[in-house]
């Protein structure tokens, strides 16, 4: 009896929000952004920094584009689980009623959300999800970060441009690493390379020793990798400097160095290249400013990271989608409105290519150097608005 | 443990209840009530699903695994690839999906149940473990960590569209649920139900006494596996998407989790424990995208501390209370 009390009380409960919802959709046009991220669990620091990113546009811009005003509404994965992440997306959309999508770390959540939307016509902004595939799934998808081939090609190009021969590529088994390496591979050999070797190092590996004897006994002149972040990161590193490589091969990773993550180095690191769209040093007005709101919200010891640029760069996409709505929202209008556009963003002038959705953007190398007794990435070569190339 | 009367009182009596009415009644009202909500009352019904193919060998045969994902993940990735391979009428698909688990069932089974207690926890552990990494390496089949999407099925029965609204899974996940629960209720109310609880309590002596005890574990297990398949390749047709998560030891641990919740001991445990899990995490994590666990922590630390039986020994015992004597109660 207590039960059927408490569904009459939800239900009136429900009428009564149904209500108010309606009601406040007619006081003012409002566009609800449904943004699906890691906020617990082991990828919970990107969820933070998703967040983060959120709340310093929102800071800057307020919530007002053009006439209509932008709500966000938080869902959590909580780890690697693309049918949650589906689930999700189907909330979001049927039962909040949100009209763009956002969030997308890990690029399987992404994967599993394309059919959702196709059906649904939900434009979708993916913040971080970089596998290369992505973007064919759904004509609804849009990359606010990187597509994973750039950065691997910009690590060839810039170990070809240095004049190395003989690379050793070393990435994580799992699909993004072997994206990297399919890239790397294919554009090393075609700037006259050879790849002495490949390993595909096992996710949960803790100790690298063996790996880096591997690399050293092979003498390779440059070292590919990409590893997440962290722990294995952290010690692969170690290894590599302990066996020496460090010092006879040039290293050049991705996002291993990011700044949030540079404190947990020692000074093995030092000398280590890395290849990705952001570096914290960049002096444009829009770094500037980010900066200066991060610091104001999150304390002066923030480090902005990559997680932290991809994602500020899709809510402005967000924006951009929002800010051409009349009246009713125009899923064909908002894709219409970023495609081609372009902006300058805290990581340098952007561009989403007309026709396949992708980022055109630096792609910044970056080397670990010690600046002031401080751990510091040090801005090498920027190599200018890079697309993405037909593997 | 003793044997409690009220424990498995709800098979005993042959004639429904009415409180077991009113019970079948909320799936049916929930569909009113939250039609915006049907993919998510899905997964709901799923989970109660997989709970009560626990609960049916973890409280009437004392099987305690670790690894019954195995059996959920398998349903749902042969349910998947019968899609993916053109297969898509999605009834007999589903059947598939819980045979093959089945068959897994029966083959590994003899081999498992001479095992009891922690070396049996262990080695379903293992194999839990081993089918996760198994679905990870061989990516070619399972799409490994990027798993395999948009999974079409038939309407079902020629009539029933799959959309994303969910009117279609949901009846057609309760209907799976309502019939795998009449089927283990009138198991566990026979002859073959009394030797499995006779085996749970002292082996050695329904040994002594010429019941085959393995064998009927063996067969209980089967049958739990296949209603665990069936778990797994509705989560297949109704999210159209199968990740490895279909196979991970979370996913083992957290039904175990439910039918504590709900209450080890009574068939309606998992159901209840199940649906309970899911609503709450959903909206704990609504409530706080960051800390919703601790709520699902705290709640289980008081349901378990309360009561000896999860939620349903709650209920019985404060209906006991309320009536002033012990009789028998359904949940």
């Amino acid at each position: 009896m207590s039960k059927r009390f408490r569904t009459h009380l939800v239900a009136g409960a429900l009428a009564v929000a149904g209500a108010l919802a309606s009601l406040s959709g007619v006081a003012a046009q409002t566009v609800k952004v449904g943004v699906i991220g890691q906020f617990t669990g082991p990828y919970a620091l990107a969820g933070k920094q998703l967040r983060e990113s959120i709340d310093a546009y929102v800071a800057q811009y307020g919530t007002k584009s053009g006439s209509q005003t932008i709500e966000f509404v938080y869902k959590d994965i909580g780890g690697s689980n693309p049918a949650l992440a589906k689930s999700l997306a189907e909330q979001l959309i049927v039962k909040d009623g949100v009209s763009i999508l956002t969030g997308f770390f890990l690029s399987p959540e992404a994967a599993a959300v394309a059919p959702v939307i196709n059906e649904t016509k939900t434009p979708s902004v993916l913040s971080v999800a970089a596998s290369p595939p992505l973007l064919k799934m759904s004509p609804w998808f849009v990359r606010a970060g990187q597509n994973l081939w750039q950065p691997a090609i910009i690590q060839a190009d810039f170990a070809a441009d240095n004049g190395k021969k003989r690379a050793y590529i070393a990435v994580a088994d799992y699909a993004p690493g072997h994206d990297v390496q399919e890239a790397f591979t294919k554009r090393f050999k075609e700037r006259g390379g050879e790849i002495v070797a490949a390993d595909r190092i096992p996710l949960n590996t803790v100790d690298f020793a063996a790996f880096a004897e591997r690399i050293a006994n092979a003498k390779p002149d440059i070292v590919a990798t990409f590893l997440p972040n962290g722990a294995p990161a952290i010690g692969f590193f170690n290894a590599l400097a302990a066996r020496g490589v460090t010092k006879t091969a040039m290293i050049i990773g991705i996002a291993e160095t990011d700044d949030p993550d540079l404190p947990s180095y020692n000074d093995n690191i030092i000398g280590v290249y890395t290849s990705i769209f952001y570096a914290g040093g960049l002096t444009n007005p829009e770094n500037v400013a980010l900066k200066k709101v991060m610091a104001e919200k999150f304390g002066a010891n923030h480090a902005i990271g990559v997680n932290n640029v991809s994602p500020y760069d899709g809510i402005r996409l967000i924006y951009r989608m929002v800010e051409v709505q009349k009246g009713k929202f125009d899923p064909d209008a908002a894709m219409t409105a970023v495609k081609g556009f372009s902006w300058n963003s805290p990581s340098g002038p952007k561009q989403i290519d007309p026709d396949t959705r992708e980022m055109i953007h630096n792609i910044y190398v970056r080397q670990v150097q010690k600046v002031d007794g401080k751990l510091t990435n040090v801005l090498v070569k920027t190599y200018e608005k890079v697309g993405v190339p037909k593997l | 443990m003793s044997v409690d009367r009220a424990f498995y009182n709800a098979a005993e009596r042959n004639r429904f209840g009415l409180l077991e009415i009113l019970f079948w009644l909320c799936p049916i009202a929930a569909f009113f009530l939250f039609p915006t909500s049907l993919s998510f009352a899905t997964h709901v019904l799923i989970m109660a699903l997989f709970a009560m193919s626990l609960g049916l060998i973890l409280s009437f045969a004392g099987i305690v695994t670790l690894g019954h994902a195995a059996f959920f993940g398998l349903g749902a990735y042969v349910t998947a690839l019968l899609s993916l391979a053109g297969y898509q009428e999605p009834i007999t698909a589903t059947f598939l999906g819980g045979a093959a688990a089945a068959v897994l069932a029966l083959v590994i089974g003899p081999l498992l149940l001479r095992l009891t207690g922690l070396p049996l926890m262990m080695v379903t552990l293992a194999l839990g473990a081993v089918m996760f990494e198994a679905a990870n390496k061989l990516g070619w089949l399972t799409g490994g960590e990027n798993g395999l999407g948009d999974l079409r099925y038939q309407p079902v029965f020629g009539i029933f569209r799959w959309s994303i609204y969910g009117q279609t899974a949901y009846f057609y996940t309760l209907a799976w649920l309502f019939v795998l629960f009449l089927l283990t209720r009138s198991l566990v109310a026979s002859p073959f139900g009394l030797a499995l609880q006779g085996i749970r309590e002292n082996p050695l002596r329904m040994n002594l006494i010429g019941a085959p005890v393995t064998g009927h574990l063996v067969r209980v297990y089967t049958i739990s596996a296949f209603i665990a398949g069936i778990a797994g390749a509705l989560s297949a047709q109704a999210t159209g998407f199968v990740g490895l998560d279909v196979l991970s030891v979370d996913l083992s641990i957290n039904a175990l989790v439910m039918l504590v919740l709900g209450g080890v001991g009574n068939i309606y445990g998992g159901l209840v424990g199940g649906a309970l899990y899911i609503v709450l995490r959903n909206l704990a994590s609504d409530w706080n995208p960051y800390h919703w666990m601790f709520v699902i922590g705290a709640f289980l630390v008081v349901v378990v501390l309360l009561g000896q039986n999860g939620v349903i020994g709650i209920v019985e015992r404060l209906t006991s209370l309320i009536s002033g004597q012990r009789k028998e109660t359904s949940p």
